[in-house]
């Protein structure tokens, strides 16, 4: 790809364009599901192209083909930079971008096992397992799923400042989900994922997680009851901490959103500009929302951006202050930024980067209680919530609504009768700033490819979210 | 290279893949489309992002003694690469368990429609035709009011063409061309900013009405400013075509057979019941050449039908992949597509009967209502019951003593489907907005809905 890469930034150079730069882009999937004993789907996808993205004139020209051939070099560039000239008559200020440092490298993400190594039959046979540890709940499990899938992702990266990245990812994802019918009709599933290879089908655990989640359908589908409306303590465990915080922090505080960028389909941000650097009430004191894609082993993991920038820790939240963007080079540059956060990321080879989150989470209280045992003992009164069902946001991602598969009354420090069909719905800095209690451990969880953005085509990003279980104060609750 | 050359790739690469199939003792479908594409995005009237992309897909399916199967997309177009998805393919529907109710590959002979859908002048065109159709939004949205803040949006140009062939001898080639685009604009005065939007489409290039669009959405955005805090309860609302559309996906989604078969619908077992008023008639009419979802064929081969799918309230047909349809003990009708990468059975080319009201006269005949123009992030909160959530966004209007007296801020709204739709009247004027994050595009007239549940503040 060194090659490629190299003939076709001098071919735009030659053009006389102020910056250039060449992205291959590809991913193998391997999808696997057994569905009610039987396999639904056995797939793999393969997709790989090259996109070429120059700056002309002070505006960008994007082009892109799957069709890796030097005779078609000529042709994408030169469609590139037709784009830049069009573009440019339609622009307010030339665009410009950070300077960033000059790197060269290659990295592979850690994994044990190459899950495209291991034969289809073992997979099956694991998925098959966990669908008869379901079905062995009897006939009141009316849809059993088991599914893994795996991902790996190349790529490689050049532009004509002298950047050239070599970047391979692989990531594994599980998910279980059981649907029972009794005196209600309800699912329990979950899904994970992490930037591992096939060991962490182990770390996942196939028996154990269908056999939870088989029993908890049931309990829901049987014993479990309606909340009534109520304003209460609310607790949240790592996964649905994780997306409430993807979506009332993680999707506000990216900079072309902000900018007004993304009007058009996900809408705007109640984190205007004018709240940067002014200490910004985001939340209580205790709330330290940290974006890290440097975390090995997560879903968000990465160590370059897919415009060649070094990611790195930073805070959005800081003890309750809103403390900074998601930016890339471009939008970094118009706030008067010296350097991007690394925070631009693409999902096909023919789309143009976005600003995408990574892996955003909570940070734990060193000085809270142990764990989640420890936290409910702590709590007079309340419901403690697990894993989403449904969720929904406003355009500026202040009014959220989320659902949870499955919670528990608290009572006295203790957990109670089981509730289904469980809403909670606030506004984000009122509901960041119940934030009262969190625990020691912690953990972050992969999403999976799920986050969508982006118009007229909609991207697809893989995203780690989690932090420790935390407690909210007077939160609206109800039933739907 | 042109896209002839891509076609006569396609055609050889496919041949070779059904040959090698069938030498191994399998059959093979496949799908494949190739295109170039011109895409745009601007904001706060300049233009972001502008782009060509040559795109190209195969997806091959395998299938062994009927009832095992496997299958593949890949873009990899050398024989090499497709060679080995092949033999991957191949080794992998040998080892899978059989499906006893995988219907195998389709036999019987397919009667697939002649439709025009390609616009064959836009072969020539190029990144400044697609500038100069953005120009004439922005011109046309800055030019209405001194508050019109900036115009934002998209818009999207693809052609080329769709090839389907299996090793039963069935055999499809069809030119396509899908023009659609987002108008968002925005006005501001004293600090308070007032969006509206529209989503729309054409299949010819000449007829995509950038101009008279942006001029609607800029006027919406103007009357949208100064907006009052309104109270959470029941209203009468009017919904604009764009949210009606929001609510038939849901509707759409509920039939189809995923969802179905899952016992994941509120529509489950529902066939022949009234569900929803009987004003409400929704038809999947996929060879109406004015639909922009119009296809001959779906992705298992199966020639396109219409049906209905509500008629008169009466829940009337799902929508079934042709497994779910025999374990469904039902039809499919070729209403099998891909939605962001997963396959998925849905009444694509969604078109309501129209009412007799135009909109004018249900606002005249509104005492006290709003009038919702467009949704945002509709959810199914609970799906067996048909429970759903979601936002107003760009443009909620109040209704008092028959006219619109100003605009609301955003609201949420949770209620259930089948009540949303209780009591309800159709308006007579049809649009085809278009849910871009799905690529649904649907015909739909207003609907004024009795009682309408708006839950909390934005």
């Amino acid at each position: 790809m060194e090659d490629f890469i190299a003939l076709s930034l001098k071919k735009a150079e030659s053009n006389g364009v102020d910056f250039a730069e060449c992205r291959f882009f590809g991913y193998d999937i391997e999808q696997i599901m057994v569905r009610n004993g039987q396999i639904e789907t056995l797939k793999r996808t393969k997709d790989i192209g090259y996109g070429f993205r120059v700056l002309k004139n002070g505006a960008w020209g994007f082009a892109s083909t799957a069709i890796i051939e030097k005779s078609t070099l000529n042709e994408i560039v030169e469609a590139a930079i037709k784009e830049a000239e069009a573009t440019s008559r339609r622009i307010k200020r030339p665009v410009e971008l950070t300077e960033e440092p000059i790197i060269k490298d290659k990295y592979v993400t850690p994994f044990k096992i190459d899950p495209f190594d291991i034969e289809i039959e073992e997979k099956l046979e694991i998925l098959k397992k966990a669908d008869s540890i379901m079905a062995e709940k009897g006939d009141i499990i009316k849809v059993r799923e088991n599914s893994m899938d795996f991902v790996k992702i190349y790529l490689d990266y050049g532009n004509s400042e002298g950047t050239l990245i070599s970047e391979q990812e692989l990531f594994s994802g599980c998910n279980c989900s059981a649907t029972a019918i009794a005196n209600d009709n309800q699912n329990r599933n979950i899904g994970l994922y992490e930037m591992r290879g096939y060991e962490y089908i182990d770390m996942f655990d196939f028996e154990k997680t269908s056999e939870q989640i088989a029993s908890e359908a049931i309990i829901l589908a049987t014993e479990a009851v309606a909340p009534k409306p109520q304003k209460t303590t609310f607790i949240l465990e790592p996964y649905q901490l994780g997306l409430t915080i993807h979506e009332s922090c993680g999707h506000p505080s990216e900079l072309d959103r902000v900018l007004g960028w993304e009007a058009d389909f996900a809408g705007t941000s109640f984190l205007t500009l004018d709240k940067l650097g002014t200490n910004y009430q985001y939340g209580s004191e205790k709330v330290n929302l940290i974006c890290d894609p440097t975390m090995p082993n997560v879903l968000g993991h990465e160590k370059y951006d897919h415009e060649g920038v070094k990611t790195k820790k930073f805070y959005v939240v800081k003890e309750g202050i809103f403390n900074d963007y998601q930016s890339n080079r471009q939008t970094a540059k118009l706030i008067g930024r010296d350097h991007s956060n690394g925070n631009a990321r693409i999902d096909r080879y023919n789309r143009f980067p976005l600003i995408r989150m990574s892996n955003l989470y909570l940070e734990p209280d060193p000085e809270g209680p142990k764990n989640i045992n420890e936290l409910i003992a702590e709590t007079k009164e309340g419901i403690y919530g697990i894993h989403w069902k449904s969720h929904s946001i406003d355009d500026k991602r202040l009014n959220f609504q989320f659902a949870v598969q499955i919670a528990y009354e608290i009572k006295n420090g203790e957990l109670g009768k089981p509730l289904k069909n469980t809403i909670y719905q606030a506004a984000t800095p009122e509901f960041w700033g119940g934030l009262d209690m969190m625990t020691r451990e912690w953990k972050v969880e992969g999403h999976g490819p799920v986050c969508g953005k982006g118009a007229p085509y909609c991207q697809l990003m893989w995203v780690s979210h989690g932090g420790p279980w935390s407690r909210f104060q007077g939160v609206n609750i109800f039933s739907g | 290279m042109s896209l002839d050359k891509q076609k006569e790739l396609i055609i050889e690469l496919s041949e070779l893949a059904l040959k090698r199939a069938q030498d191994s003792g399998c059959e093979a479908f496949i799908n494949a489309s190739i295109g170039k594409e011109y895409v745009t995005r601007f904001s706060n009237s300049e233009i972001l992002q502008n782009y060509t992309d040559l795109c190209r897909e195969i997806a091959i399916t395998v299938i062994y003694k009927d009832k095992q199967r496997a299958n593949s997309v890949t873009n990899d177009l050398t024989k090499k690469g497709i060679l080995n998805i092949l033999d991957y393919l191949i080794s992998t529907a040998k080892i899978v368990p059989p499906d006893p109710k995988y219907p195998g590959l389709i036999k019987q002979k397919q009667q697939y429609p002649s439709l025009s859908l390609n616009d064959p002048k836009v072969s020539n065109v190029g990144p400044d035709t697609i500038v100069d159709k953005v120009e004439e939004a922005i011109v046309a949205g800055e030019a209405v009011d001194k508050r019109i803040e900036g115009v934002s949006g998209n818009m999207i140009l693809s052609n080329g063409f769709c090839f389907f062939v299996s090793s039963a001898g069935q055999e499809l080639f069809y030119p396509t061309t899908n023009i659609n685009s987002t108008i968002n604009i925005n006005a501001l005065e004293h600090g308070e900013e007032s969006r509206s939007n529209s989503t729309f489409g054409s299949r010819i290039l000449s007829k995509l009405g950038m101009e008279k669009e942006a001029k609607e959405v800029a006027e919406r955005a103007i009357h949208g400013l100064g907006a009052k805090a309104i109270d959470t309860g029941e209203y009468e609302v009017i919904l604009d075509h764009q949210a009606v559309n929001e609510l038939l996906c849901c509707i759409g989604f509920a039939t189809s057979s995923r969802f179905i078969i899952n016992n994941n619908s509120f529509l489950t077992d529902k066939i022949g019941q009234q569900i929803f008023n009987e004003k409400l008639t929704l038809i999947n009419n996929p060879h109406n050449p004015e639909h922009l979802a119009s296809r001959p064929i779906d992705d298992e081969g199966l020639a396109t039908q219409p049906f209905p799918v509500v008629e008169n309230g009466v829940l009337k047909n799902y929508s079934c992949s042709r497994l779910d349809a025999a374990r469904l003990g039902t039809k499919a009708m070729g209403t099998c597509f891909t939605i962001l990468g997963q396959a998925l059975s849905y009444p694509f080319a969604g078109t309501m009967k129209a009412g007799t009201y135009n909109k004018e006269e249900m606002i005249s005949e509104t005492k006290n209502g709003l009038l919702i123009t467009n949704l945002h992030y509709v959810n199914f909160v609970n799906p067996p019951v048909g429970s759903i959530t979601g936002m107003t966004k760009d443009g909620l209007f109040i209704i008092k003593g028959g006219e619109i007296i100003g605009s609301a801020k955003n609201m949420r709204f949770t209620d259930v489907i089948p009540r949303i739709l209780k009591e309800i009247e159709v308006g007579k004027e049809l649009r085809q907005p278009i849910i871009q994050v799905y690529d649904i595009k649907s015909i739909v007239a207003p609907i004024k809905v009795k009682n309408f549940r708006l839950t909390s503040k934005s």
